[in-house]
């Protein structure tokens, strides 16, 4: 079967515009997240708990991206580099916290 | 009785709904035997989960065991799956388990039980023929197959619901 090219198309370029524009803002290049081998080597990740690297402005933009159901909620948590299921228990609680 | 009669690709919302509520496992057990698929992307996810990866990676595979599901994986060698899902991808807009998932539902004829509308619409404009279930679809046909009561599904989808959007 085609695969249909232009359906998504609008909004992928909205969310790839969102990423840039997040990555220009903080000033962080692909080459500086430590998930490389050099930052494994110099330690980064070795830690029980890793460190939070994703800046606050590219977690917001992320945040946007899927509150305007641009990204679902599994891209979101890639995004933000968190485990899918953790981050659904945080939302889930969150809800609830709120009804209360 | 199932109304379903294809394999159904299970996605990680509806596997982490299930499993949460504590019944995936009887849950799955309303469709003929080996008929549910867990990519192999949503099973390495669920064993990231700090707190219960361990607990459900063991029951997806003692499910496996039991012939209730099987791990599947996109097939590289054939260039339509891995074309849509490397396009799905590259599209940035899902996540690895829902591309994967999609990719396999739209190529090999099974049907995808997802909650999530992003995913479910990506899927039914690339192929309208496959069926979206969402959790409590499949919690409403646990009740038809007397695996659960209605009191138990009930409880289960208010919960859903007062989680929200997540």
């Amino acid at each position: 079967m085609p695969v249909p090219t232009n359906v998504m198309s609008p909004s992928a370029a909205t969310v790839r515009h969102a990423l840039k524009q997040a990555r220009t803002a903080t000033g962080l290049t692909l080459k500086q997240v430590p998930s490389s081998p050099t930052a494994r080597l110099l330690g980064y990740g070795k830690e029980e708990e890793p460190p939070d690297i994703v800046p606050r402005q590219y977690k917001y933009i992320a945040y946007k991206a899927y509150e305007m159901k641009l990204i679902s909620f599994e891209k979101l948590a890639e995004l933000l580099r968190r485990n899918y299921y953790e981050l659904r228990e945080e939302f889930e609680q969150g809800s609830q916290e709120g009804d209360a | 009785m199932s109304p379903l009669k294809r394999p159904v690709v299970l996605d990680n919302d509806v596997v982490s709904r299930l499993y949460s509520a504590g019944v995936l496992h009887r849950a799955l057990q309303v469709r003929p035997k080996s008929n549910f698929r867990v990519t192999e992307q949503v099973a390495e996810e669920a064993k990231q989960w700090r707190t219960e990866g361990q607990r459900l990676a063991k029951l997806l595979r003692e499910l496996e065991a039991a012939g209730i599901l099987m791990f599947v994986s996109v097939d590289e060698s054939s260039e339509v799956e891995i074309w849509t899902y490397a396009g799905l991808l590259l599209e940035n807009r899902l996540g690895r388990g829902e591309s994967a998932s999609i990719a396999l539902a739209c190529h090999r004829g099974f049907d995808i039980a997802m909650d999530d509308s992003v995913a479910a619409d990506v899927c039914k404009a690339m192929n309208p023929s496959v069926s979206i279930l969402g959790t409590g679809v499949l919690l409403n046909m646990a009740v038809q197959n007397g695996l659960m009561t209605q009191d138990e599904v009930n409880a289960i989808q208010a919960k859903i619901r007062r989680a929200g959007k997540a």
